[in-house]
């Protein structure tokens, strides 16, 4: 089941990397969340995310960055995921995922052109509450904790 | 201090009043202008370090910047406020380093003197012991406070000058938009609960300050989110705030308003409610309805109102947040965005609000990276030094003076740049 579960989260990851968004929304549950949370504290209600998408916010996310000419994403962001340090355990019927995983970002660009043409590394512990179904599984809900999440944060305008 | 470089604001800005207004470009680009600014601006005028309800009881610190000076603004035990410079006065540790938290009193952990909530020397440790102070020595009284602390409604600022303008002089008109803006709360009060978003940006800060109250970029640099909101604005809980479906409803209502050039610096960009039979009969009718009884008429549009607003030199109000830069460089800004809570409003309200902050604002939003990233343009542009001028004209032949040295301008008028230029030029003219 571990091996099932790491293949799963790796072609998550190479969809993101691929930009293949449309699968990577068909990944999700209906009622599945995708959250990038600012701080660790849960304070319901009274605490902004960095990303908190509903399926209706996935996918006007996705139609954004696939249809739409805006400034942070011109030109758009390469990424490279490494995903590892997989364990998984069920729990009320849900298998509860974590992950590490180190997450390269670039937009193209030369020296000349400001904030472009560098590598960043986005460090993060990603956990996953997947639903088994036939043949594989559902996100219920992807959590990105950034390792600097108290610090400040770059253009993130992209899927990671 | 010893310094020798000065400059002569008027080759930095240039007003033909009513017909031209230029900005040298050295004014964002310049290592000196910008140590000059640090003093000049940052040290002589009131900075807002934060809002009270981050200081919830004694012992409740806030660090913040004025400028380059560290500074901690602490709550004392009667629930007065202070505000120190964020050093030992022994050998200069900073004191606190959190951007925020609880203490009993202020210990450096250096050689363990020891300050209460009010600033004053309690224990200057191993003070007998031997080789330690004599008879003579000149303890120092306590910390080394900001000259100057107010606050307006819960919005606390320091200055650096004590001979300063009374806050409420200094914030002038902008007080209207503060009032209004706080009162959308049924108690006229708002709580900071949320970590703010911080986010960096390669440029100079006064590229944030023009362009939080710049009506006239949004339907460019923001096009695409225009576009997003016409098919996706019901569904994802925008909130009406970027209201008007359409690209053609929200250029209307975008261009309607009102500009204003403040006294001291500061610019709002105000557009009245699109809909405020919509808002009384809307899913929030009772908060609205409410406002509506508690002030008339008149007072609720205000209050409906959309306003983006800047305090000069280094705070807004847009949305429902407040907005800190802190310049690092000459070409390095730092900005804090704190969403606030409308106290007395319903929960789902304010969590909605939430949602529509990560939506625009967020470091994964569709708004503010694109604001940074065009930052990140105009400081790649303003390389080419030989081009001398930025332009600042717009809608100036239409300003017309109001009697208390304001410009009110027409909805997307430069009006409230022109504002900023004018106050930094005036205060970079006046020597040490």
């Amino acid at each position: 089941m571990l091996q099932d579960i790491s293949q799963f989260v790796f072609r998550e990851a190479k969809l993101l990397d691929d930009k293949q968004y449309e699968a990577w929304l068909a990944l999700f549950d209906d009622d599945g969340l995708y959250v990038v949370p600012l701080t660790e504290e849960p304070r319901p209600g009274r605490q902004a995310d960095i990303v908190n998408d509903n399926k209706a916010a996935r996918e006007e996310r996705v139609h954004h960055l696939m249809h739409h000419w805006f400034p942070a994403q011109q030109p758009p962001s390469r990424t490279r995921h490494f995903v590892s340090n997989v364990m998984a355990e069920e729990r009320d019927g849900l298998w509860r995922v974590s992950t590490s995983q180190l997450i390269y970002e670039t937009r193209a660009g030369d020296w000349f052109q400001v904030g472009l043409g560098e590598v960043r590394p986005i460090v993060a512990g990603v956990d996953y509450a997947l639903r088994e179904v036939e043949r594989g599984f559902r996100i219920c809900e992807k959590r990105i904790r950034l390792l600097d999440m108290a610090g400040w944060q770059a253009n993130l305008a992209f899927i990671y | 201090m010893g310094r020798t470089y000065d400059i002569d604001p008027d080759d930095y800005v240039r007003e033909k009043p009513g017909r031209q207004f230029l900005v040298r470009t050295e004014a964002y680009t310049d290592r000196d202008v910008f140590d000059l600014e640090m003093r000049r601006v940052f040290e002589r005028t009131w900075v807002y370090v934060g809002h009270e309800t981050e200081l919830p009881s004694a012992g409740s610190f806030k660090t913040a910047q004025v400028g380059r000076q560290p500074i901690v603004v602490v709550r004392g035990k009667e629930g007065e406020l202070h505000a120190f410079f964020n050093r030992c006065v022994h050998r200069g540790a900073a004191l606190l380093r959190e951007a925020a938290g609880c203490v009993q009193e202020l210990r450096c952990p250096y050689h363990g003197w020891v300050f209460d909530l009010s600033g004053k020397t309690r224990l200057v440790s191993e003070r007998n012991d031997p080789g330690g102070y004599g008879p003579d020595f000149e303890q120092p009284e306590g910390l080394e406070p900001v000259p100057r602390l107010g606050s307006y409604r819960g919005l606390v600022f320091v200055s650096l000058d004590p001979d300063i303008v009374p806050l409420e002089t200094y914030l002038g008109s902008m007080k209207h938009i503060i009032d209004a803006k706080l009162d959308l709360s049924p108690t006229g009060r708002i709580a900071i609960a949320s970590t703010p978003y911080v986010c960096r940006y390669p440029g100079n800060w006064k590229l944030q300050a023009e362009n939080i109250v710049d009506a006239y970029h949004f339907m460019h640099t923001h096009g695409a989110f225009v576009k997003l909101q016409a098919k996706f604005g019901d569904s994802t809980g925008d909130f009406g705030v970027h209201k008007g479906r359409s690209t053609r409803e929200m250029r209307e209502q975008r261009f309607r308003g009102t500009t204003r050039s403040c006294r001291y610096g500061h610019g709002f960009a105000q557009v009245p409610a699109a809909d405020t039979d919509g808002l009384l009969d809307g899913e929030f009718g009772d908060l609205y309805r409410g406002l509506h009884a508690q002030h008339g008429q008149e007072a609720f549009e205000r209050i409906a109102a959309k306003a983006t607003s800047t305090v000069f030199p280094s705070m807004g109000m847009i949305h429902q947040q407040i907005r800190v830069w802190r310049p690092i460089s000459v070409d390095e800004t730092e900005v804090l965005i704190y969403p606030y809570e409308l106290e007395g409003a319903p929960d789902a309200f304010n969590a909605g609000m939430l949602r529509s902050q990560e939506r625009f604002y967020g470091p994964s939003g569709f708004g503010m990276v694109d604001d940074t990233e065009i930052f990140a343009r105009v400081s790649q542009g303003l390389r080419a030094d030989r081009v001398e001028w930025l332009l600042f004209d717009r809608g100036m032949d239409t300003d017309e003076q109001t009697g208390e040295g304001d410009y009110r301008g027409l909805p997307s008028s430069e009006a409230p740049q022109r504002a900023l230029w004018r106050e930094w030029r005036r205060l970079m003219g006046q020597g040490a």
